[in-house]
């Protein structure tokens, strides 16, 4: 969503978060623990029939990990969404465990104060 | 003249025909009872039915004037972008990767554009005093006093910023709405309350607290990068 998606090594793990319209979106490297932890995340989350909608407007528009092979999981407002080539997977996330345990992973003062809590998300 | 047309009130209306009758009596003289109308052999009542209506059609005429179109219609700010969000609405580069202030100086350079940086002056915090420098320094032309009124050549734009976190930028359209493009994310009509902008400064903006100004956009005039 963001220039973010240029210039990323091939095989590195990168978090970020939707949430600025004139920057480019922050963006912060994650250990292979935590993405491990998102993988265990990811399995234990139930399938969702709810269709993916990339929400809009400003603000905090959801949080991001993009990985090799083209993967990318994308958290807001209790979905998940796993984009692969293979096409994208939909899973429900009520309690938003992954999405904070994705935000929580930021270094700190990178993003604006609220976004976890919901003070910046977007309509 | 054509061969047959309509008398109404003074008014000849026919094919190719919208005048004025310079007797504006020829109505009555048609219709008279000794006129022309006995022809017709309608009737001895007819004539005075068809000075009533006249009568009755003339009070309607005045009542309901005629009043010319205004032309263009709709078209409020004739200088301003075509609202085309089909264009930026890719899903791919063109929408990734151009921001607010491509999107509101109607500028593409799939780069992300900031204030500034085309001209070595990129903001330096994010404020309205470092970044409104930072775009005059790309040579838009700062318009505090627009009041959301048009320019009479090139387009209004709206700086906005989220205190210490980011700016953002509206642009005003033909029909007089403002529109954005909040980011990578697509091109919109609509403020962070789903409704239309008529004004930026009372648009729901979200954490984009600070109204900061209003600029002008020269086509061609400008540099971003």
């Amino acid at each position: 969503m963001g220039t973010s998606r240029s210039g990323e090594k091939d095989d590195a793990w990168v978090a970020g978060a939707f949430v600025y319209s004139g920057r480019p979106d922050p963006t912060w490297s994650i250990s292979k623990r935590l993405v491990k932890e998102l993988q265990e995340l990811w399995e234990s989350l139930p399938a969702s029939e709810e269709k993916w909608e990339p929400p809009g407007g400003l603000g905090y528009r959801g949080s991001f990990v993009r990985g090799p092979g083209h993967r990318e999981w994308v958290a807001f407002n209790g979905l998940v969404s796993l984009t692969t080539p293979a096409g994208v997977e939909v899973r429900s996330d009520p309690a938003r465990k992954f999405e904070k345990t994705l935000l929580l992973s930021a270094p700190k003062g990178l993003l604006p104060k609220g976004v976890l809590e919901g003070a910046w998300r977007a309509s | 003249m054509p061969k047959t047309f309509r008398v109404a009130n003074g008014d000849l209306i026919g094919p190719q025909l919208s005048h004025r009758a310079a007797d504006e009596e020829v109505e009555r003289f048609i219709a008279r009872n000794t006129g022309l109308i006995r022809q017709l052999r309608l009737g001895n009542k007819f004539p005075s039915f068809l000075l009533k209506e006249m009568e009755r059609f003339r009070k309607v005429r005045e009542k309901w004037k005629f009043r010319p179109p205004r032309w263009p219609h709709g078209e409020r700010c004739r200088c301003a972008p075509l609202y085309e969000p089909n264009w930026w609405n890719d899903n791919g580069q063109k929408q990734w990767n151009n921001n607010c202030y491509n999107y509101s100086t109607n500028y593409r350079t799939d780069t992300f554009a900031q204030p500034g940086l085309a001209a070595g002056a990129e903001y330096t915090a994010l404020t309205c005093a470092s970044v409104r420098p930072a775009a005059l320094a790309d040579d838009l032309i700062d318009s505090p006093s627009a009041n959301n009124k048009c320019p009479k050549e090139g387009h209004l734009v709206a700086l906005v910023i989220a205190p210490g976190w980011d700016f953002h930028w509206y642009r005003k359209g033909r029909n007089g709405y403002w529109t954005h493009k909040p980011g990578g994310t697509p091109a919109t009509n609509v403020d962070n309350s789903g409704a239309l902008i008529p004004d930026p400064r009372t648009a729901n903006r979200g954490p984009y607290t600070d109204f900061c100004t209003f600029m002008v956009v020269m086509h061609g005039h400008i540099k971003i990068r």
